[in-house]
């Protein structure tokens, strides 16, 4: 069988039950039951898709793998090693999925393999009265043991199908259907539930089926449910498993969209919710009171479905950060230069195709750190450093911007070396070689006809394609932050715009009802006009914030009968302030650009939906600071 | 005996209402009353009610933050969240977080008291 079409989606799927596990292991000693079960249930899975595609290495890891975690699972204690040996066994795992991704086999890492496979075959022996697997559990079960517990997957059990349908009269059915899930899962607390409570509320679900192991718990549980508020059915239906079921999943499975399909319905999501913003607003407002009940249903359906689409494109780092945490590891052992890797941050949320572009670029600055930045044992020794280095990671948001941060404590990048290079190259006569600043410096290592040199990387203590990630970060609308200290480490910042990412906005307006937003990155804070009153000096006038004359902007109506507020804008030489009539809320919004012709204005920074359904015009800061004029900074003469 | 209940709601409106429906039944007695979330956490440790019917959008604490709060020292509290229409999601975040049902605003004494009582059953 031609198994190569399904590589893309064996090796997603293997890449998302292994960082699942990685979560779940390092925290062993606490870890519960349930936990166990899940782990136990990832590996089995891992094994089952490797052994469909033929990959065999692939498929013994995960088998040894199950076989220990179900070990655990039924009773028995871990040992001590056994866990970084679980780990060392998921790297492995990990470089047999890329192995398959990049080869289409998963073959020429025999050794990484058996080396894993010794790891993991260390500890204590099964009992052989405990199968290791419930395939290969013995048949009959002698008639002294228990009933069998709910297994994830098992040929031979058969199944129930249990259905159960919403009143259709009910006015919050994935509500509801979220009751009757909670019931199942008190039944069967190992039960895997597919699609999650995210996915009924989406998919405005009445119904669902839950393929249930048969047991006398079953009819108990449909009794429950049958009792429950507007459940209006439950049907049980026996029925013979088929050989490659999961009886543990819910028939209606979840299914993977392209990112492409997603971004469309994104934009046509938006599109409607800016459609009926227009219709409404101009309405009568006769019209407007009149069917004030359908638009705010409209309006309020439309918001979630907007946020539901938003929330599913989101991902967290923590895949990105496993990936990295391995090749660090990897590299660090092959190098024999002990490194920690530490990270913050990593419940970020980051749109997909964000995630997937960042990676190749902080995978290098990882590479390159422990490579050429961190020094080996003895120079650290001899620079009075602890033996280990540590290469930090931190993904953090200021203000409308992401900040993924790396930074290493190893020697820095030796920039007198980067200006002797630069001039040697050409790329600089000594001249002007010699007056290159800091900053100018470290820019040049970004550049491609200096860093495609391979003889940088000895004398900067950097490898080189630093110019692919400066590319990649500004792919994206970013930049590249770059600092570096002599023997004290490098610190490496991609910071990227607020595009697809949450950006908390205060918002405000005037005596209309129109809605402004401001980043509130951007608002330093808000002043009762009652409390500071404005000033008048010459043409402009001033606010006085304790002492400290600040320009009123030149924007919006800006009316002074002495009530509202100001909000002070940060600037480079003096904070303005804009005045406002009211000071509505500040929420997290996603900032939609808008299209031609408005994005040439530079003070619209796009326009956002809120949650209460308006529609508000997010403005941006510092380009109305630059627009309000240098005559500020002339005539600066407060005396 | 009736099922000690203590209603949770920052409307007293709402409370009289519910506290109506509750007693008229016979079935319930309403042992106490919270005006917000935090409360609602201090009574229940006080009064270890059968029963909690909790509003979700109230001052101070709200009624998903109080439900977690009381499960976590009482995770097998009852608590039954109430919702007005559009709020489907913080019902869900409720159930998930481990609220046992829920009921939706206008209440009808019948479906109220179908609810609780398959609480109380099941």
């Amino acid at each position: 069988m031609d198994t190569s079409k399904y590589l893309d989606l064996y090796v997603t799927e293997c890449r998302e039950h292994l960082a699942r596990m990685r979560r779940g292991i390092p925290s062993r000693e606490e870890v519960q039951k349930s936990a166990l079960a899940e782990l136990f249930r990832n590996a089995h899975s891992l094994k089952g898709m490797a052994a469909s595609m033929g990959f065999d290495a692939t498929s013994t890891l995960a088998h040894r793998m199950e076989t220990l975690l179900g070990r655990w699972r039924d009773g028995e204690a871990p040992t001590a090693g056994q866990s970084s040996a679980l780990l060392a066994a998921l790297d492995a795992l990990d470089s047999l999925v890329d192995q398959a991704q990049r080869t289409g086999s998963d073959q020429g890492l025999d050794e990484a393999v058996e080396r894993a496979v010794r790891g993991l075959d260390a500890g204590p022996v099964a009992p052989a009265a405990v199968p290791a697997s419930p395939f290969e559990r013995p048949a009959p079960p002698s008639p002294a043991s228990q009933p069998p517990p709910v297994r994830p997957s098992g040929r031979a059990a058969p199944s129930v199908r249990v259905t159960v349908t919403i009143d259709p009269a009910s006015p919050l059915p994935a509500a509801r259907l979220a009751v009757v899930m909670n019931k199942v899962r008190e039944a069967f607390p190992d039960l895997v539930m597919e699609p999650g409570l995210a996915e009924i509320q989406a998919g405005n679900l009445r119904r669902a089926a839950f393929l249930l192991p048969d047991s006398p718990r079953v009819k108990d549980l449909a009794r429950s449910v049958q009792g429950l508020s507007e459940v209006s059915g439950v049907s049980l239906e026996r029925e013979a498993t088929p050989a490659d079921a999961h009886p543990d999943q819910v028939l209606v499975g979840s299914l993977r969209v392209q990112s492409a399909d997603l971004d469309a319905l994104l934009a046509q999501t938006s599109d409607l919710l800016f459609q009926l913003n227009a219709f409404q607003s101009g309405l009568p407002e006769r019209e407007r009171r009149r069917h004030r009940f359908w638009l705010e249903s409209h309006l309020s359906s439309l918001n979630r479905l907007f946020d539901q689409v938003l929330a599913v494109r989101l991902v967290p780092f923590d895949s990105l950060v496993d990936r990295l945490g391995r090749a660090v590891r990897e590299l660090s052992g092959r190098l024999g230069k002990p490194v920690r890797f530490e990270h913050a941050g990593s419940d970020q949320q980051v749109d997909r195709s964000v995630l997937e572009k960042l990676l190749d670029p902080l995978m290098h600055l990882a590479r390159n750190a422990v490579d050429h930045g961190i020094e080996g044992p003895a120079d650290r020794a001899a620079a009075g450093k602890p033996a280990e280095g540590l290469l930090k990671l931190s993904i953090a948001r200021e203000g409308e911007a992401l900040f993924v941060t790396l930074e290493d404590d190893g020697r820095g990048i030796d920039l007198e070396a980067v200006r002797q290079a630069a001039a040697e190259r050409g790329l600089y006569s000594p001249q002007e070689a010699a007056l290159l600043d800091r900053d100018r410096l470290l820019e040049v290592l970004t550049l491609p006809a200096f860093t495609t040199r391979k003889e940088v990387s000895e004398v900067s203590g950097r490898g080189v394609g630093l110019d692919v990630v400066r590319a990649a970060v500004e792919s994206l609308g970013g930049h590249l932050e770059m600092a570096t200290e002599a023997g004290l480490g490098s610190r490496f910042s991609l910071v990227l715009p607020s595009a697809v990412t949450l950006t908390r906005v205060l918002v405000f307006g005037w005596e209309d009802e129109v809605r402004y937003g401001l980043p509130s990155s951007q608002v330093q804070s808000i002043l009762d006009l009652a409390v500071h009153p404005l000033v008048r000096q010459g043409s402009r006038r001033y606010l006085d914030d304790g002492g400290e004359l600040l320009p009123v902007l030149r924007w919006g109506t800006g009316r002074s009968d002495g009530r509202g507020y100001a909000l002070r804008i940060g600037a480079p030489q003096r904070d303005r302030v804009l005045v406002v009539s009211r000071v509505y809320q500040s929420e997290r919004v996603v900032i939609l650009p808008w299209g031609p012709p408005l994005e040439m204005v530079p003070e619209w920074m796009g326009g956002a939906l809120l949650s209460t359904g308006d529609l508000a015009y997010i403005l941006d800061g510092r380009a109305l600071v630059k627009r309000d004029g240098e005559d500020v900074h002339v005539q600066a003469d407060e005396g | 005996m009736p099922h000690r209940v203590l209603i949770v709601d920052d409307a007293m409106f709402m409370r009289a209402m519910i506290r109506d429906i509750l007693v008229n039944s016979g079935r319930y007695d309403v042992v106490g009353e919270a005006s917000n979330g935090q409360e609602s956490v201090e009574q229940f440790h006080a009064l270890t009610p059968d029963l909690v019917t909790m509003d979700i959008v109230m001052p101070q604490m709200d009624g998903i933050e109080a439900c977690r709060e009381i499960l976590k020292t009482s995770p097998k509290a009852r608590i039954i969240m109430c919702s007005a229409l559009g709020q489907e999601a913080l019902v869900i975040e409720s159930i998930a977080a481990g609220a046992k049902d829920f009921i939706v605003k206008p209440f009808s004494a019948e479906k109220v008291l179908k609810v609780l009582d398959s609480v109380m059953v099941g």
